[in-house]
């Protein structure tokens, strides 16, 4: 009985989709890409509920912090920065507080827009997996595992 | 008329012709690219700079001369738009559409955390063959201005961590030397083989 439970928990954990139980609150296709230092989270935050929710945290066993970030870029047809001259687009990324989920809707975290910043233990690479817990304003913890896909 | 002119006016001519054929001939003698280069349009040569590779030892952009280069300028702390830009970049370079020698500079703006050593790793991840280059802020600055980039440390959420926002250009550098176009890092990988047959 223990080791049934056991193997559930276990395909549970292992599915790409993670829902928490009664949950309107889901994630799909997480992936990574290896990394040595800072590794990336991506993924599509799924809200089948009527209100809507937000992601407010992350963690993982094998990150010191994970980071909700959000990328932008600048147009900076021929302006000047900090005294230098600058053409061509510029790119950042700022930490936010929370990831909006729409009600019925979902959040795609993709490159170049919100994704999750990790910060390594030690290096990933291709085939590896990266257990991660995502905390959410209403839906509250839910686990997933990360797959890191190879660079192509 | 006389028959003393009208002889004349064919052996003049006759003269007038072949004075022309020798001077075509000493013209062609001249390569055209040397004339190009003399009294063409100044090239729009990429300025060239010396900084430290991967490995550790002083690498010259002009060294490329005679491969297209595309030059990147990035982080390895940079967990979105770097990777997502330079696995493009690799994914560009292994097609068969693109020129076979084409090679990828990856200039550092965050030389603090991106030494040698931890360019070296970062790039194995997308191909060896991509040049990784560091150095001190006063080489680096330079470069940053002549190539139209900019760099500024972003705190992020914790500690001491930073991110660097930067700019996201490719310079597209011809087998000649000079800068044949610019691309973006968000270009998609149709364009990105493009760049790099058009630009070569």
């Amino acid at each position: 009985m223990k080791r049934s439970f056991a193997l559930l928990l276990a395909l549970g954990l292992g599915a790409t989709a993670a829902r928490a139980a009664g949950s309107a609150v889901s994630v799909s296709g997480a992936w990574s890409r290896p990394a040595s230092d800072t590794a990336v989270v991506y993924a599509t935050l799924h809200n089948s509920g009527s209100t809507p929710d937000r992601l407010i945290g992350a963690s993982s066993s094998v990150a010191t912090h994970v980071g909700l970030h959000q990328s932008y870029e600048m147009k900076m047809n021929g302006g000047s920065m900090s005294g230098m001259a600058m053409s061509g687009p510029m790119v950042g990324m700022k930490s936010v507080a929370s990831i909006p989920v729409p009600a019925g809707g979902m959040t795609t975290l993709k490159p170049g827009g919100y994704h999750l910043m990790v910060d390594l233990k030690h290096a990933v690479k291709a085939g590896d997996t990266i257990p991660l817990r995502l905390h959410f304003a209403n839906a509250g913890w839910i686990d997933t595992t990360v797959p890191v896909k190879p660079i192509q | 008329m006389n028959a003393t002119t009208a002889g004349a006016r064919p052996r003049r001519a006759r003269l007038a012709s072949w004075a022309l054929v020798l001077l075509l001939a000493a013209v062609a003698a001249i390569p055209l690219a040397a004339l190009w280069q003399a009294f063409g349009p100044k090239a729009n040569l990429a300025p060239d700079f010396t900084l430290t590779d991967q490995n550790g030892r002083p690498f010259t952009l002009s060294s490329l001369r005679g491969s297209p280069v595309v030059i990147f300028f990035g982080y390895t702390h940079c967990p979105d738009t770097c990777p997502t830009t330079l696995a493009k970049l690799a994914r560009a370079v292994r097609s068969p559409a693109a020129p076979h020698d084409v090679r990828v500079a990856f200039v550092s703006v965050d030389p603090a955390r991106d030494t040698p050593a931890v360019l070296k790793a970062y790039l194995q991840l997308f191909n060896p063959r991509f040049v990784g280059l560091t150095g001190s802020f006063q080489n680096l600055d330079p470069v940053y201005s002549e190539y139209h980039t900019w760099r500024q440390d972003v705190p992020v959420h914790h500690g001491a961590e930073y991110s660097v926002a930067h700019g996201a250009t490719l310079t597209f550098i011809g087998r000649g030397g000079a800068i044949r176009g610019y691309g973006t890092w968000d270009d998609d990988l149709t364009t990105m083989i493009h760049d790099m047959k058009e630009f070569q």
